[in-house]
């Protein structure tokens, strides 16, 4: 068989308006000159024309309504492939992993935990029954038993080295009770990075004189 | 099946009915063991001053309160200055009195403790005042940290920074 004399290629994009201006020029001296171009050239087209023809015939049996069930069709894949990418399905719990792999095992495993807690409690029992237990909070405003300890400036530095608290920490506290002496007052908290700190305010509008140095 | 055996179903309902009288005590003896309450507790009272005048610059001493300083509440005052330091040791039924030099009293009570938090009781009374300033009963973290305070005082406005922590007894 013998190689034609064009390039096909060149051809099917002259076909497909795909060519430069200097491109398309030469391929039409060819099809003058060369009647085997010009005869692929009609197959071409003869094939494409048949090929739309064939489209356009059964997209014309198709109704308006069923294009537009497709699009949506097409809409709501592309739209659950997006959320597929922003939410992947989530891993399986630990709680489930556990509960799956407990399952064969879960009397036995049960049964070891339960004697594991009763001989924890009984253990901590031993200990609570040694020193007398005090559940009641007492209310130190009530008759104190003793003086409360006066934390006097004067005492030895070292007595306050005693105490070495952390960084503060926590949350807010919880004002349970409160009674203002004074005309006004409120409550804040402040949100930190760290804790959140609760803050009483004290709206006095007579200046709070110290006859002493600060 | 699990337990295609009568034996082995018969086994299990017996471990569970013998263990299930133990798990029944546990719960009820656990909150017993998990009453036993804090008895003594050690307190920081901080006492410092906040002026409208100032650098911005907080000084060392109170550089753990730099985030709440720093915070919107705060931000009319420009100047702040430690005044005093008082460390207290608080029980059950043995409050404590920081007597300050500029002539406050805060007295602190511990009062028990609830759902593994503090709950203190705070008297702050002003110099030439009788009645408090404020009396509160609070619950707080284990180390949590309470400001008191706006009273004007002279050159500004006086805080204190109230912090509590569980000690061993």
């Amino acid at each position: 068989m013998t190689e034609p004399h064009f390039d096909p290629q060149q051809l099917n994009a002259f076909l497909d308006d795909e060519l430069s201006a200097p491109e398309r020029a030469e391929v039409e001296r060819l099809l003058m000159t060369n009647p085997e171009a010009s005869a692929y050239l009609a197959g071409l087209k003869a094939l494409q024309g048949a090929v739309v023809a064939g489209f356009e015939a059964e997209a014309a049996k198709v109704p308006e309504a069923r294009f537009e069930q497709i699009w949506d069709e097409i809409e709501r894949t592309l739209d659950r492939d997006l959320r597929l990418q922003k939410a992947p399905e989530p891993a399986p719990s630990l709680w489930a992993r556990l509960r799956g792999a407990l399952r064969p095992v879960f009397v036995p495993v049960a049964s070891a935990a339960a004697v594991a807690g009763v001989v924890a409690v009984l253990w901590s029992g031993r200990g609570a029954v040694d020193g007398p237990a005090d559940t009641a909070p007492t209310v130190a405003t009530k008759a104190a038993p003793e003086q409360p300890v006066l934390a006097d400036s004067s005492k030895p530095a070292a007595e306050e080295h005693e105490v070495v608290l952390p960084e503060p920490n926590g949350g807010p506290a919880h004002i349970q009770r409160i009674d203002w002496g004074v005309k006004s007052g409120r409550i804040s908290e402040i949100e930190g990075k760290r804790n959140t700190t609760t803050v009483i305010w004290i709206s006095d509008d007579d200046p709070s004189s110290s006859e002493r140095s600060l | 099946m699990m337990y295609k055996s009568t034996t082995k179903r018969l086994l299990a309902t017996s471990v569970v009915a013998v263990l299930l009288p133990g798990v029944v005590g546990s719960a009820y003896l656990v909150p017993n063991v998990a009453h036993a309450e804090v008895k003594t507790v050690a307190c920081k009272v901080t006492a410092f001053l906040v002026q409208k005048d100032g650098d911005g610059i907080i000084p060392a001493e109170l550089k753990f309160l730099e985030e709440q300083l720093h915070d919107d509440s705060f931000a009319a005052f420009k100047g702040f200055r430690l005044l005093e330091t008082k460390a207290l040791r608080l029980g059950v039924d043995k409050p404590g009195l920081a007597a300050l030099k500029s002539g406050f009293q805060l007295k602190l009570s511990l009062l028990g403790e609830v759902n593994s938090k503090l709950k203190l009781h705070a008297n702050l009374l002003a110099p030439g005042r009788d009645a408090p300033l404020v009396d509160t009963d609070y619950a707080i973290d284990d180390n949590g940290l309470l400001l008191v305070g706006g009273v004007r005082h002279l050159e500004g406005k006086i805080f204190f920074a109230i912090q509590c922590g569980k000690q061993p007894s």
